[in-house]
């Protein structure tokens, strides 16, 4: 799965469901950006 | 208007935002933070980039190219 803030391949990373979807993070950086701003990262 | 983009080095997605600033034609001063870390304590961020306009942090990471428009109209 690819994380939506930094673009990096992910594997058992870090999850976040949000509106009824799973997102993975690499890190704890990009959970945080994605957390703080949701909509900047969702493709529409 | 006074665009800053906080970078840090190896910043892959800086240089997309960069060039999303460069397009719109909109100058800006580069700031990397790991040599200016005053700039975290005033903008607080854990990724890069981050835009700053006029004194205000306005995203951190990169931005969609419609939000980044809307924000500099």
């Amino acid at each position: 799965m690819k994380d939506p803030v930094c673009g990096m391949e992910v594997d058992n990373g870090d999850s976040l469901l949000h509106k009824g979807k799973e997102y993975q993070f690499c890190c704890a950086s990009c959970r945080w950006a994605f957390e703080k701003n949701p909509d900047q990262f969702i493709e529409s | 208007m006074k665009v800053e983009v906080l970078t840090s080095p190896a910043c892959s997605n800086c240089k997309v935002l960069e060039n999303m600033l460069e397009n719109l034609g909109l100058p800006y001063d580069l700031i990397d933070v790991t040599e200016k870390p005053e700039y975290l304590t005033k903008y607080p961020i854990f990724v890069a980039p981050g835009l700053v306009i006029d004194g205000k942090l306005v995203f951190s990471g990169v931005p969609k190219i419609k939000d980044l428009k809307k924000i500099i109209q």
